[in-house]
């Protein structure tokens, strides 16, 4: 897939016309492409990467396993001695599973919470949030390094690849017409949205500008001016690349200054405020710097329409000891950011999916430090309009007593759905994927899901 | 006086010169008569030698550029005698004077030709300048002519066999000598890799490849042992200056900050930057995270740092009249015993008023009594102590045996704390440190070890913590306080849960955390709670594979037997250096570590590195074993033929996906070869046992490093961009301000050195650190360095208007080219040469030198070594 550098900057100098013909001040709310009829793929994704590797059995809580106590496999109270929580202080989610107490916001706030929002009782919109268990691949590693990088990578096994499954659909389906269709909120980018092209990472909308002394430079803007000036012209690709990283380093630069241009021109002139009702729980998450992620990504995929996907991280998962100490405030911090962009994200609402992932889960016997040591299974949250909610693997028909135990091993809960079986649901299900480009997004899906005696890659019914 | 003398001497040298010229006239034409090959014995045909000399342009793989992208020339020399304005020297070969790779009769009559026919030009008037008194004259071709004839003396460096440069600082202009390459790209990659970054002094000092030869050894032999204080006291001043740790400077704010400027000063700061850049790499290599130090030690009610509660127990102990009161006397008899125990004061003013305490008020106080560490700076100072030791501890093995260093992280406070050590007990065990052992310090990721493999490993490490040493129990060079068999941790009291160390060892000059075997007085945990049963690691049965497939041998099994009998500290650690040993015997750990010194030092992706080489026959003998049915090529079936006992489902995928490159679902002879430099490497650690310094001197005196093969192939860290621009400007921090904003940036641009999350340390590799978020960053640091637009922004210093001043940058040009060989070392393409120009000519009066350089340091080129 190549890009088409030029008419993605023809877009911007559109774009930015018809910006200044319409006058800022009479700006519609979104940032829509000028030319007609390009307004891009509507549907989006707004990913929250648990890393460290979320303990899985503690956010959404198998009560229902009773252990088979003849064979000395114990039931989830019994496994965590100091960590368990019991049935009555969980939220009931199907009468087997419970969710922790601390996803559903025990603040002061008013208003509805994750718990409500499971329900379907926040408002019209229903039941949009499935909780799904029990998801991984075959072959689970416990490694973090290597198991974010599969999930990343969207291929089990490989280790060296350093591409990001979404960052293959957004090449497979570049839209040049669109300034900005990806974008990541963190300090460094994600595997997930590495790849063939380089789309930008920022840590905040707020300070995303160069020192006022140093201008972007201006790109060619005559026959026989091959680069323009000043960064623009420095960072311009023409005639490279030569030596390794060389095209890296450029198109990271380019799309740095187009990036800073557009936000420059349009995205910082539109004044902007989160939905009022989604305003007290951002407030409430105590890691700001997460907070302020989630609010961006919300705020962009809102603002720019063609943003396709956007995401951040959540950090602090690998809970080996003290877990009842750290744990919590990371659930409590989730739960306020779900709750927050159910309520921010209403007006692209139908064409939005918020989902989770992580690297995997933890064993399900707690250690001695009252902690939990990296395991296989892990679960998923999604929200959002085109998703059926309930929560999947996690009743009688789908968890075995004795399942908290189900690896070969016996020490984590095997897995019963591949994580791409998922992906590919958002991707192609959601996303679109007309041309029936799967195999280059996540390359080996074909055969892995047809090869598939044990049903992983059988979709639970989350998709509405 | 001198100049009388010396005009004397000129004018009777010009006699004897007219003299010698009519004589050496006939003589010439009398040789010209002669064959040449009569001649040949004086003939010096140098440039064969030349040519073949690594580092020469035909030696350099150029790649194809477009005609405008060709690399800008290198600032030309002023024409004259002392063309003082470059640091650079140009290289040539005396006497050489038509430049045609030989110093013959034909040398003598070009000079001639040029003095008295007024014929052509010299291109190099210094390769003329035979007796180097810098001018061309007669005395020249005279003097060349009396060393091919006469015997004369060889003409003063360089020459006669090799291109060279003037070894004193005067010398004539030389604005082309083509036959002689220039050594400066190959300088400025080896310098770009083992160190912080090129510096005007170091290109100043090394003008020619074997001077970078000779700073290579240098470097690689730093003075053992290497202690900052007594090497380099000046930069150890300066991290002295930062006040990290607890003592005393427990109120000095941003520890953090300072502890993450640590690597930056001994970046921009130490000679010894090859060491300085090892210690940066093995300090990543055994990350341990300085906050969760303080989250998980330090912190209050943590085992390091607990608060005492107000209890009514705690309050009865205090209360020793039993009269239900405690008085400032009782409350200050106990606190002279208890330290931790907050001042009298530290009670309402309305609680005290009437001289005691009753219980309400006291347990009103809620916490009546803090850990040293009580308030947040004094968790974080001790923290950064920590790390510090331990970075220190780094230094001084940076050269070292492998073993050693593996031994110091596996025992350093930081990391018995930071990967849950100290709570890793025959009770209650804990596999994190286990499976990061293998994982991220020795072997690599599944290789060689299993699950089963942690799970053993865990029980060596079972029972080892942090205890509360005196200092002096440590011997004088156990910097990081791990060695002290003999001695007994202090107690540290446990009333009440208040736990806090008495009076008399309460002081962090005299004591200190130190590695501690064996938790005490614990009933839960008898036998100081290790697992003295049997240990078994590395059984063939687990299943262990290589990083080739290889199955582990009998030989590879640990077996440790359970011990009934002597349970001593001295026991426990041979179980240790057991593991040790076995560990870094492992080809796979020479491997892992080697990969990772290559990537850090050559270059990213291994798989670009030459496989010239044969496959060695035990790796072909191994590929065989494999290929079953010898067609060359390993099929995913032969990879996965069962191995009955051992591997019943057959070799693990993820080895066959790594060694299968082309991703064809075969593994080829080639791709099952390991690259020759990684070889090499390995080859010296297996020679060296594991010596760090022998296997640097394998890759750093490679013929692949040393070529421009992976030149500006990588990126530069955020680290490595700041300390690059700031060494390249001879640049400095004028303020605590400007360093914590250059410190500020750094970790902005995703790298947080000391607070970096997770235990895999920092990337090594390119793409983690090319991204807008970064670079937008690194445009910032080098914009309010180079040219501010505020001065509270400011991240450095640097004295623009001396270099201005120097080297006369008083033209865009000149400027724009000095600059280029200042920052990029001359490899500024012609087109971003036009850019830098237009900035010149942009910027206001007197900023020009700031506004270029700031655009130069911004380009792509400089984002990468």
């Amino acid at each position: 897939m190549k890009k088409s550098k030029s008419s993605r900057r023809h877009f911007m100098k559109q774009s930015a016309f018809a910006l200044s013909a319409l006058g800022l001040g009479g700006l519609s709310f979104r940032l829509r492409p000028a030319t007609a009829g390009l307004a891009g793929n509507p549907k989006k994704l707004l990913f929250i990467f648990l890393r460290g590797g979320i303990d899985a059995v503690q956010a959404l809580i198998p009560h229902g396993d009773a252990g088979i106590p003849g064979q000395g496999i114990k039931s989830y109270a019994e496994a965590r001695p100091t960590l368990a929580v019991a049935p009555q202080d969980s939220f009931d989610l199907n009468g087997f599973g419970g969710l922790n107490p601390n996803f559903h916001s025990p603040t002061d706030l008013a208003g509805p919470k994750l718990y409500d929002i499971f329900q379907g009782t926040v408002d019209e919109r229903g039941q949009d949030l499935a909780l799904i268990h029990r998801v991984g691949y075959d072959n689970q590693n416990r490694s973090h390094f290597l198991s974010q990088q599969f999930w990343e990578n969207g291929i089990p096994g490989n280790v060296a690849l350093e591409e990001g499954v979404l960052n293959r659909y957004l090449t497979a389906y570049r839209n040049t017409e669109t300034p900005l269709q990806g974008i990541t909120l963190n300090g460094n980018q994600l595997v997930l949205m590495k790849g063939p092209t380089t789309l930008p990472v920022i840590r905040s909308i707020g300070d995303f500008a160069l020192p006022a002394n140093v201008g972007l430079g201006r790109r060619p803007n005559a026959p026989g001016d091959l680069l323009g000036s000043g960064l623009m012209g420095a960072y311009n690709q023409a005639g490279f690349p030569i030596r390794s990283y060389e095209e890296l380093t450029y198109s990271t630069g380019s799309t740095l200054l187009d990036t800073l241009e557009f936000f420059e021109e349009t995205v910082s002139q539109v004044p902007y405020q989160p939905e009022a009702s989604a305003a007290p729980f951002y407030a409430q998450i105590s890691n700001r710097t997460f907070a302020s992620y989630v609010q961006d990504c919300a705020r962009l995929l809102k603002q720019v329409d063609g943003l396709q996907i956007a995401g951040c991280n959540q950090d602090g998962y690998d809970t080996h000891g003290s877990q009842q100490l750290r744990l919590p405030p990371l659930l409590r911090d989730l739960g306020l950011a779900l709750t927050a962009l159910y309520h921010d994200l209403k007006p692209i609402w139908e064409d939005t999916i918020v989902f989770t992932v992580s690297e995997f889960g933890r064993t399900s016997q707690e250690n001695g430090n009252r902690g939990t040591d990296h395991g296989e299974s892990t679960c998923m949250a999604l929200m959002g309009g085109p998703i059926q909610g309930g929560l999947f693997n996690c009743d009688a028909s789908t968890w075995d007593h004795g399942d908290l135990f189900s690896t070969a091993n016996g020490r984590y809960v095997a897995h019963r759905t591949d994580y791409r079986a998922i992906y590919q649901a958002l991707l192609t299900q959601h996303l679109g994927d007309p041309e029936s480009k799967i195999e280059e997004i996540i390359p080996g899906y074909t055969q892995a899901s047809a090869n598939d005696p044990n049903g992983y890659f059988t979709l639970p019914g989350f998709m509405a | 006086m001198r100049n009388k003398v010396s005009g004397l001497n000129e004018c009777m040298s010009y006699k004897i010169v007219m003299k010698l010229f009519k004589k050496s006239l006939i003589l010439l034409f009398v040789l010209l008569g002669l064959s040449i090959s009569s001649l040949s014995s004086r003939t010096l045909l140098w440039a064969q030698r030349a040519v073949i000399a690594p580092g020469d342009q035909e030696a350099i793989a150029l790649p194809d550029r477009d005609k405008i992208l060709v690399a800008a020339p290198v600032p030309a020399p002023v024409p004259g005698h002392h063309p003082r304005l470059t640091f650079r020297k140009p290289q040539f070969v005396r006497g050489d004077i038509n430049v045609d790779g030989r110093i013959d009769i034909s040398d003598a009559l070009k000079a001639l030709f040029f003095l008295f026919q007024g014929e052509t030009t010299l291109n190099c008037r210094a390769a003329a300048d035979l007796n180097d008194d810098l001018k061309v004259d007669l005395t020249d071709p005279i003097y060349l002519l009396e060393f091919m004839f006469n015997g004369k003396d060889r003409p003063p460096a360089p020459g006669h066999v090799s291109c060279g440069v003037d070894p004193d600082d005067r010398w004539l202009d030389c604005l082309s000598f083509d036959l002689c390459g220039d050594d400066l790209p190959l300088i400025s990659h080896v310098l770009n890799r083992m160190t912080f970054g090129p510096t005007e002094e170091l290109l100043t000092r090394i003008q020619t490849r074997e001077d970078l030869i000779t700073y290579i050894e240098e470097q690689l032999n730093p003075p053992s042992n290497f202690d900052q204080a007594q090497e380099e006291p000046e930069v150890a001043e300066q991290i002295a200056e930062l006040q990290i740790g607890y003592q005393p400077y427990a109120s000095v704010g941003g520890q953090y900050i300072r502890l993450n400027g640590v690597p930056l000063l001994d970046g921009i700061e130490s000679q010894w930057q090859l060491l300085q850049k090892l210690t940066y790499f093995w300090n990543n290599h055994f990350h341990t995270q300085v906050d969760t130090l303080r989250m998980n030690f330090f912190g209050r009610n943590r085992r390091g740092g607990g608060a005492a509660r107000a209890t009514p127990q705690l309050f009865d102990l205090i209360d020793t009249s039993n009269d239900d009161q405690i008085t400032e006397v009782e409350w200050n008899t106990f606190r002279f015993l208890q330290p931790g125990m907050i001042p009298w004061t530290f009670f309402a003013n309305s609680a005290r008023s009437d001289g005691f305490i009753d219980e309400e008020e006291f347990l009103a106080r809620f916490t009546v009594a803090y850990w040293k560490y009580g308030r947040g700076v004094d968790q974080q100072a001790i923290s950064s102590e920590i790390e510090m030791r331990e970075y220190n501890s780094f230094r001084r093995l940076a050269f070292s045996r492998f073993r050693d260093l593996l031994e110091v992280s596996a025992k350093s406070v930081a990391m018995i704390i930071y990967l849950n050590t100290y709570e890793n007990t025959v009770v209650a065990p804990n596999e994190n440190y286990g499976r990061e052992f293998f994982e991220l310090s020795s072997l690599g990721a599944d290789r060689v070890y299993t699950q089963k493999d942690i799970e053993e490993v865990s029980k060596i490490f079972t029972g080892w913590t942090a205890g509360w040493f005196k200092r002096s129990d440590f011997s004088e060079g156990d910097f990081n306080f791990q060695n002290s068999p003999g001695a007994i941790p202090l107690p540290i009291t446990n009333i009440n849960d208040l736990r806090l160390p008495t009076a008399e060892n309460w002081n962090d000059e005299l004591y200190t955390w130190g590695f501690q075997f064996g938790h005490r007085n614990n009933p839960r945990l008898p036998d100081g709670g290790h697992d003295w049963g049997r240990k078994d690691i590395f059984l063939r049965r687990y299943g262990g594979t290589d990083s080739l497939g290889n199955t582990l041998t009998v030989a590879n099994q640990l077996i440790i037997p359970e011990n009934n009998n002597e349970r001593t500290v001295d026991r426990a650690m041979t179980e240790f250096d057991l593991v040790l040993d076995r560990v870094v015997n492992f080809r796979d750990c020479a491997k892992f570590i080697s990969t990772k010194l290559i990537q850090f030092f050559v270059v990213d992706d291994l798989n670009q590195l030459a496989k010239d080489n044969e496959l060695s026959a035990e790796h072909r003998a191994n590929f065989d074993g494999i290929d079953n049915n010898s067609d060359e090529s390993i099929s995913h079936s032969e990879w996965k033929t069962p191995i009955p006992f051992l591997l019943p489902n057959g070799r693990p995928d993820q080895t066959f996906e790594e060694l299968d490159l082309n991703k064809d679902g075969e593994i080829s002879l080639t791709e099952y070869q390991e690259p020759d430099l990684l070889v090499a490497a390995i080859d010296a650690w297996e020679k060296s046992s594991g010596n760090i310094q022998e296997v640097m001197r394998a890759i750093l005196l490679s013929d692949e490093f040393l070529s421009l093969k992976f030149s500006r192939a990588k990126v530069k860290d955020p680290l490595e961009l700041t300390t690059s621009a700031v060494r390249a400007l001879d640049g400095s921090f004028r303020s605590y301000r400007e360093f914590s904003n250059t410190v500020n940036s750094i970790q902005l641009s995703g790298m947080n050195l000391f607070l970096f999350g997770d235990p895999t340390g920092e990337s090594e590799l390119g793409f983690d650190w090319m991204h807008t978020v970064g670079l937008l960053e690194r445009l910032k640091f080098v914009q309010r360095g180079a040219n501010p637009d505020a001065n509270n922004r400011r991240t450095f210093s640097w004295n623009s208007s001396a270099l201005r001043t120097r080297f006369q940058l008083i033209e865009a040009e000149r400027t724009v080219d000095f600059l280029n060989l200042l920052i990029l070392n001359g490899d500024l393409l012609s087109a971003h040469r036009d850019l830098a120009i237009e900035q010149y000519q942009q910027a206001n009066a007197g900023a020009q030198v700031q506004a270029v350089t700031s655009f130069l340091l911004s380009l792509p080129q400089f984002q990468k070594q």
